[in-house]
Parts: structure tokens; sequence; C-alpha cells
């Protein structure tokens, strides 16, 4: 019967276009009166019995139409008496966008430089759901399900094999879930199948719930026929915002065996699963097919203003609260964690976090934030940890106030508070601790920055006490001048120090300055002499003592001083006859004293010593030889 | 033997020139009396909010020869409260000059130019004379100068003793001595003299109106080459008939009215 269907559209829509090189190349739709609702498959067909290959036709603009399915094409090529043929079928599925007579216009196709071209098909578009489809009808389980998308009865629509898309609700509100399954329904042999497009889902939030690695198959029957069901995709969507919102289809790509030139094989058994023996398709073909699943409207409704919490966050689902201290005692300063819950079903991704408690007589750092979700059933739900690291600047039992988390409950329609039991924190104080009330000491972790509310300038100076001026110019200063003093100070040292270097280089100045001390010693050494008695070391001392006396102050040789030089000497200084007289009976003295062995006794040494001694005191005191001449 | 009879010449020489400024110090006591009572009045104004009686005596101390850093800054200060800009910056750049190391001075004088139009660069130093810059920059003149002092007086006597006691040893360890304590002379003095250089040969002045025309000759009717305003730091290279050459630090030249600008 179908076939006979297929054959009579083919006939009423086919325009058929005989090509010289016996090319044959025909525009079809499966249809010529539609809905708005409806799919129109419109395949073009290029056949040649001379060429292997054919290229691509050019489609046509498809004015008032909207593609919603392909293009896909199909390449067959057959050997019949020798004689090969090759076929090209490009596919679309179209739906109408208006109402009325529309003309869908000619294909073209270029071969060798020469043109062909299908005819215009016209199509008449009705508002309502009028025509029914040709294929088997698919009615799966109960509930807000949708059907199979109803699709042309052009070749590859004789397979029966569809994909539904089925939302659990129809009407949610913002940030709701809402799950849609895939399913696909299979009478076909199936070799192949891999999904082609997700679903296009903007204005939703979306998780996978279930995606299944391995097609699952179960048997049902529907109007007396056995299907093959089996869960393609489950989403979970939560809609950003409010109003209709549409989740386009997925498209699902199939490679379905069929038998050539026959019609569709009934299906042996139910057990023979998606892929069919290879003996029982030996004459099978191995068809590409696209299929898609129907669009889904969803009514997505704002949250309610009134009853909305202020702690409300934008949560929405089914919520627990829960905070808990590790710890029931600390020491002061001693870090102690807070850990914050909140966990159940709905999409905790776009749940706020809860409040940040008001703690007082803690230090509170920034929370740790972790966020965990699972399926839990057919829902999405999850678990968002925040953990606070609080240290406690008090001793004695500080509270962690009841905290709250709001969030909107679509179940029940209404806003729900989760609210915790305070928590209290016994706070001790540590061995080493200093009491509490040496709390100026601010510890280093306490410290904050001083905050600059506003700039102006620092305030004058004050001036304690008396009022000295500073000296504004250097010129204005008097110690200037001390930097020449050094200049003079340098040069006259170098002069007078020059002075003092010539006389210490002078030897005769040295003896004239020695000479009273060099006699002096003698005298020490002639007096020794008389004690031990000794004539002849006595009289050299005193000579020395005398001689010397003279030679260092003239700076002359000793040796080169006899008696009657000496005599000479002191007579051309005006010393008195006197002491001249003296002076040479003490040396005759002494040179007599040398040339007798017995020597003298001892008063006339005593008396020689004490002349000696008067002689020098007298020369030093009348000072006679101090001048040279 | 020589030591007591060095000590006892510098001793002498400091001795005179002490007494030589001892007869001016006395004259001034009673000046100085009088600016003391001044400036505990002109703080009081101050404190009250009457910055225009405290700007006077301020200023009153000042032309009495009570030049002091800190009496600059308070004018300065006042200046400020009076939202005259380029007077504030004029003496906080010269309570600086006094009181180099002031960190009020500092901090008012960075605020204050914040606040003025003209982004003026300081150029950029070579690393010797970043290192005079920077000895002069944090010494006033008087500083520089008895610190200097005090190493040329300590090399002049070790020199002085190596000259006198010839016959010592440690001659040649007092020369060392002498010559080591003289680079620490140099290197003050040099910093001294750029910084006398400086502010005699370019001085710098402080614009005191809020917009000035610098032109290209010293009349009306030269060419505006530029404007500048109020707080602006210039450099000062000449002067003719009424009319101020002023050098910017980005090389503009250009003369202005010798009215609107003010010598640091």
């Amino acid at each position: 019967m179908r076939a006979v269907g297929l054959l009579a559209a083919w006939f009423l829509s086919a325009g058929l276009v005989f090509g010289a090189g016996e090319i044959e190349f025909i525009a079809s739709v499966d249809r010529t009166t539609m809905t708005m609702d409806d799919v129109l498959v419109y395949s073009v067909t290029a056949r040649s019995s001379s060429r292997s290959s054919l290229p691509q036709p050019e489609l046509p603009d498809f004015d008032g139409f909207q593609i919603v399915g392909g293009p896909s094409t199909s390449t067959q090529i057959s050997m019949v008496n020798f004689q090969m043929t090759a076929a090209t079928t490009t596919t679309l599925h179209l739906m109408a966008t208006t109402t009325g007579d529309l003309v869908i216009k000619p294909a073209i196709l270029q071969i060798d430089r020469q043109e062909y071209k299908t005819e215009s098909l016209s199509i008449k578009v009705l508002p309502g759901s009028v025509s029914a489809p040709p294929q088997t009808q698919v009615q799966p389980s109960p509930g807000q399900q949708q059907q199979p998308d109803a699709q042309g009865s052009d070749d590859d629509q004789d397979i029966p094999l569809y994909v539904a898309a089925v939302a659990d609700k129809q009407q949610v509100y913002v940030g709701e879930q809402i799950a849609v399954e895939y399913t696909l329904y299979n009478r076909a042999s199936l070799a192949n199948l891999n999904i082609q497009s997700l679903p296009g889902t903007s204005g939703f939030w979306v998780e996978d719930l279930e995606s299944p690695q391995r097609l699952v198959a179960n048997q049902t029957t529907i109007q007396g026929k056995r299907w093959e069901v089996a869960l393609l995709k489950r989403l979970a969507l939560f809609p950003n915002m409010s109003g209709p919102q549409t989740i386009e289809p997925m498209a699902v790509q199939a490679a379905v065996r069929v038998q050539r030139q026959r019609a569709p094989r009934q299906r042996r058994s139910p057990f023979d699963g998606f892929v069919d023996d290879f003996w029982g398709d030996a004459f099978a073909e191995v068809k590409n097919i696209v299929r898609r699943s129907p669009s889904i409207e969803i009514d997505v409704l704002p949250l309610p203003q009134a009853g909305r919490p202020a702690s409300f966050n934008g949560a929405v689902g089914n919520y627990e609260l829960t905070a808990s201290l590790e710890k029931t005692e600390v020491q002061r300063g001693q870090a102690v964690t807070l850990r914050i819950v909140v966990s159940g079903v709905g999409n905790i991704k776009i749940a706020g976090n809860p409040q940040k408690p008001e703690l007082e007589g803690f230090r509170v750092y920034d929370p740790t934030i972790e966020e965990r979700s699972w399926v839990q059933g057919r829902e999405y739900a999850g678990e968002k940890k925040l953990e606070y690291v609080l240290i406690p600047r008090k001793e004695g039992a500080l509270t962690v106030p009841a905290l709250e988390y709001s969030y909107f409950n679509p179940t029940t329609k209404s806003y729900q508070t989760k609210r915790t039991q305070p928590i209290t924190l016994n706070v001790v104080r540590g061995p080493d601790q200093e009491p509490e009330d040496a709390r100026h000491f601010v510890s280093s972790v306490d410290k904050q920055e001083v905050v600059i509310r506003t700039k102006d300038i620092r305030y004058i100076k004050g001036f304690a006490g008396h009022f000295e001026p500073q000296l504004e110019r250097l010129s204005d200063s008097n110690l200037l001048w001390v930097w020449l003093v050094p200049l003079i100070v340098l040069p006259a040292s170098y002069l007078i120090t020059k002075q003092r270097v010539r006389y210490y280089a002078d030897q005769g100045y040295a003896r004239k300055k020695r000479a009273q001390t060099v006699a002096l010693k003698w005298i020490k050494a002639a007096e020794q002499a008389l004690k031990k008695n000794n004539t002849k070391d006595f009289y050299d001392a005193l000579t020395n003592a005398l001689v010397g006396f003279v030679a260092d102050k003239l700076n002359l040789p000793k040796p080169s001083l006899t008696t009657e030089t000496l005599m000479t000497l002191l007579h051309e200084r005006k010393v008195p006859e006197e002491r001249r007289v003296q002076l040479r009976n003490l040396l005759l003295q002494a040179d007599i004293a040398r040339f007798t062995p017995s020597g003298f006794d001892v008063r006339t040494m005593e008396e020689a010593l004490t002349v000696a001694n008067d002689w020098l005191a007298f020369m030093i005191k009348a000072n006679f030889l101090e001048d040279t001449l | 033997m020589n030591s007591p009879r060095l000590v006892g010449w510098y001793g002498l020489t400091v001795f005179l020139l002490c007494s030589g400024l001892s007869s001016p110090l006395l004259q001034a006591q009673e000046s100085t009396d009088s600016m003391t009572a001044l400036l505990a009045k002109a703080n009081t104004a101050y404190d009250h909010g009457d910055y225009q009686q405290a700007l006077t005596a301020y200023r009153l101390v000042l032309e009495q020869g009570g030049a002091h850093g800190a009496v600059y800054y308070n004018c300065a200060n006042c200046y400020f409260q009076l939202q005259q800009l380029g007077p504030a910056i004029l003496y906080y750049e010269k309570a600086a000059t006094l009181l180099p190391r002031d960190e009020d001075i500092k901090a008012n004088l960075e605020l204050a130019r914040t606040m003025t139009q003209d982004k003026l660069e300081e150029p950029k130093l070579g690393p010797v004379t970043k290192v005079v810059t920077c000895i002069y920059r944090s010494f006033n003149q008087w500083e520089l100068f008895i610190t200097a002092l005090i190493f040329y007086s300590a090399a002049a006597l070790c020199f002085t003793a190596a000259i006198i006691m010839f016959r010592s040893a440690r001659r040649g360890l007092l020369v060392w001595i002498g010559a080591v304590l003289l680079i620490p002379t140099l290197i003050i003095g040099v910093s001294l003299l750029a910084q006398l250089y400086n502010s005699h040969y370019h001085p710098q002045a402080i614009v005191l109106e809020s917009e000035v025309n610098a032109r290209s000759g010293p009349g009306t009717d030269f060419t505006v080459l530029f404007t500048i305003h109020e707080g602006a730091k210039v450099y000062v290279r000449g002067e003719r008939a009424g009319w101020i050459q002023i050098l910017l630090a980005n090389g503009l030249s250009g003369m202005v009215p010798q009215e609107t600008v003010s010598r640091i």
C-alpha cells in the first residue's frame, strides 16, 4: 500500500528532465499539501548511465521554508546487463514559515557546460494540522512526551527509525531543572549510529545526566508492532531567563541496512539486536540517514518577587545547610576552621554562596570554596563547601551565630530558608600566653594597614626655647677665615723647624752645650779614684775634666791642647793671671804624678781636687769661653 | 715637648676668632629675643586659623634677619593654607636649602608639587655628578663648610706635627693620615663649591603667577613660546630690562617678566 502511495506522490510532484547525454535530473517532494507543523522532505536525484560520478546540484533558495535538516547526499552505483548507472540523491528537510501556495524553484545541475534544471514545485501550506503523515505513528510511553518527527515519504523515510525527545516538564521556573530524554525508536537493521549534533540549548545551562557509551535496547510494542527502544542521552537543562524558550532538535546519523529492490525486510526475531547478522543481510545495502528529534517549547516562569528572603542568592532546588567547627576548644590566637556546607538537589554551580558569617571576637580569613556535583536519580545535585579560617582574639565562650541560606523550591513553588544552630567555641589561654588584659600587644597577624583618608600638608614647626637664626649665606660667616689658619701655621712651623735642624746639625754647638756635664762627670771619676788612692787614675780624670772642658767649649780637638797652647788661648780670652797659674800648676802636678811610680799622698790629691772644682766653678760662672773669636 | 706648643698656636687662633665673633653675637641677643616672641605669636595665630596674621609675623622675623628653615617652612604652610601655591613652593624650597634633610619639608613640598600643572622632569645625571649632587642636596652650605673645615684642620694638624717632630720616626705615618684626611676634605669641598657655583650661576626660581607666557624676547611684542604655570621650578639664565630668561628642565627657554618669578 505504501509503495502505491509513494508512486502516486512521485507522479504528482516529480518534475522530470531528460538530458541529451542520458542524464536524468529530478526534484521531488513527499507531499504537495502540508501544514506549518509538518516537515517536507525535498529530494533532488541525478542519475546517469554513462558517468560514475556526478557533481553536486545547485539547490534553489527555499523562500517561505526553513531548512531543518540536511542536506544529506547518498550515491548509488548499480550494474544491470553490463550497464552501469550512477545516482546521487540530495535530501533536505524543510518546514514552512508562512501559509499559502509556495513555490520551490528549480535546482540546477551543471555537467560539461550543459545545464540541467528540474521543474519548479508548488506546495500548499495550511495553517492547522491537516495532513496525516504517511509513516507509522509512534506512541511512546505516556506523559508529556513529544512524538518522533513525522518525516517524509522518500526512500529514507520508509526506514522505521526515529528519535524522540521528551521533556519531563513544559513549564518551569528560572533555574529549575528540566530533564530531557532523547530516545531512539527502531525497527530497522541498524549498522551504526552516532550523534551528529547536540540539541541547541541557548538560554539554558546544560548538564549531562546520562549518556550511555553503548546503546541498551528494550523491546516495546506500539500499535501491534515491536520496536526497539534505546536511551541516547538524558540532559538536565536549567533555563537562564524567563519567557518561552526552545530546545532545538538533536541530530542522529544512522547507517541502516536495507534490502535492495525489495520491500523492507521484516525482522525475523525480536532478539536480533541493533546490528543484524551477516547472513541475513547478504543482499542488503547500507544507507546513511539523518534523524532529528523534534524541538521542544518550554515556558519559563520568572522567580516570584513575593516572599523573597533577604538572604536569597539565586539558588533553585532543595538544599540543606550545615555549619560545623573542627574543634570545640582552642587557645587564643590559634586557628580553627568553620565549615559551611550547602548540599542538595539543584544546580549548585548557579547557586550563590552562603553569606559570610558576622563573627565577633574572631579574625576571619577569606574562605576556600569547593564545589562538587553528581546525578541523583534523574536529578542533578551538588554540594558547596566553604571553609573559613578563624582566629579567636578573645578568651571565653565565643559564638558562631546561626547562619541561613535561602533558596526557591520549585516543588512547593515557594522560597525556603534553612538555618543552622549557633555554635559555641571555648577559647582558652595558652600556657605561654599573656593574660588577655595585655591587649595593647597587638599580634602581627592582627595588624592593619593605616588607611589614608585625605592628604594635607604637615603641621608647622614650633620654636622651643630661644630662637637662633641660621646662617643663610656662607659669606656671612666669620669662620670663613679659619681656612687661612693652617696656611699661616704650616709655613711658620716649617721655618722654625728649619732653624732647629741647623742647630742640631752643628757639632760645636752640641759640644759647647755638653761641656759642663762632661767636665763634672770627670770630676766624679776623680773623686772615685781618690777614694781608691789610685794616683794615676785620679790625675788622668782631673786632666780630662779641665782640658776637656776648654776643648769642648772652644770646639777644639783635645790632644792638640798642650799646656802652652792652653795658656795662650786662656790669655787671649782674658782669663785672669791667677786662674791661668792655677791650671798650669794642676796640669804640672798631674804630669809629675804620672811619672812618679810611688804617687802622691792623699792630702795633695785632695787639695788638687778642691782647686780643680773651684777653677771649673769660676770658669762656668765667668763665661770666658762662651764666645768664639 | 712640641705638641703642647702646637695646640697652643691653634688655641690662640681660635680664641682670637671667637673673641672677634662674640661681640656681634652679644649684640644680636637682644633682637633674637624679640624674634622668639614674634614666632610664638605667629604659631598661635596659625593654630587659630589666622594664616594671614601668622604669615605677616613670620615674614617680619625673616626681614629682621631671622633666617631659619623652620620659619620659611611655617611661612610656606601659611601660603599653602591661603591657597597661594607659587609662594608656598618657593618658601618650601627656601626651607629645604637650609634644612635639607627635614622630612616635613620634603613631604609638604612633594604634596604642593603634585598640585602644579606643569610636568617638569629632572634631567638625568652621570654617576659622578650624582654623588656630588646627592651630597650637596643632603647638607646645607654651612654643614658642608664645617665638615670640610674639620677634616681640613685635622689634616693641617697632622702635617704641622710631621714638620715639627722632624726627629720622630712617626713622621711618615702622620703624613699619611694627613693625606687620607684630605680626601673627604676634597670631596666635601667640591660639593660645597658645586653648590655655591650652582646657586650663583644657575639659580633656580619659582613661578608665582597662575599662568605666565614665556616670550622670545624681553617685551610683550615678542612671540609667546610657551606658557608656564604657578609653582613650576625654572632655572634663571639671565636678566635683561625687567625680564628674566628662564630655562626649563626639558631644555625650553624663554623670557618672562621679572615679577612673575622669584628666586629660591
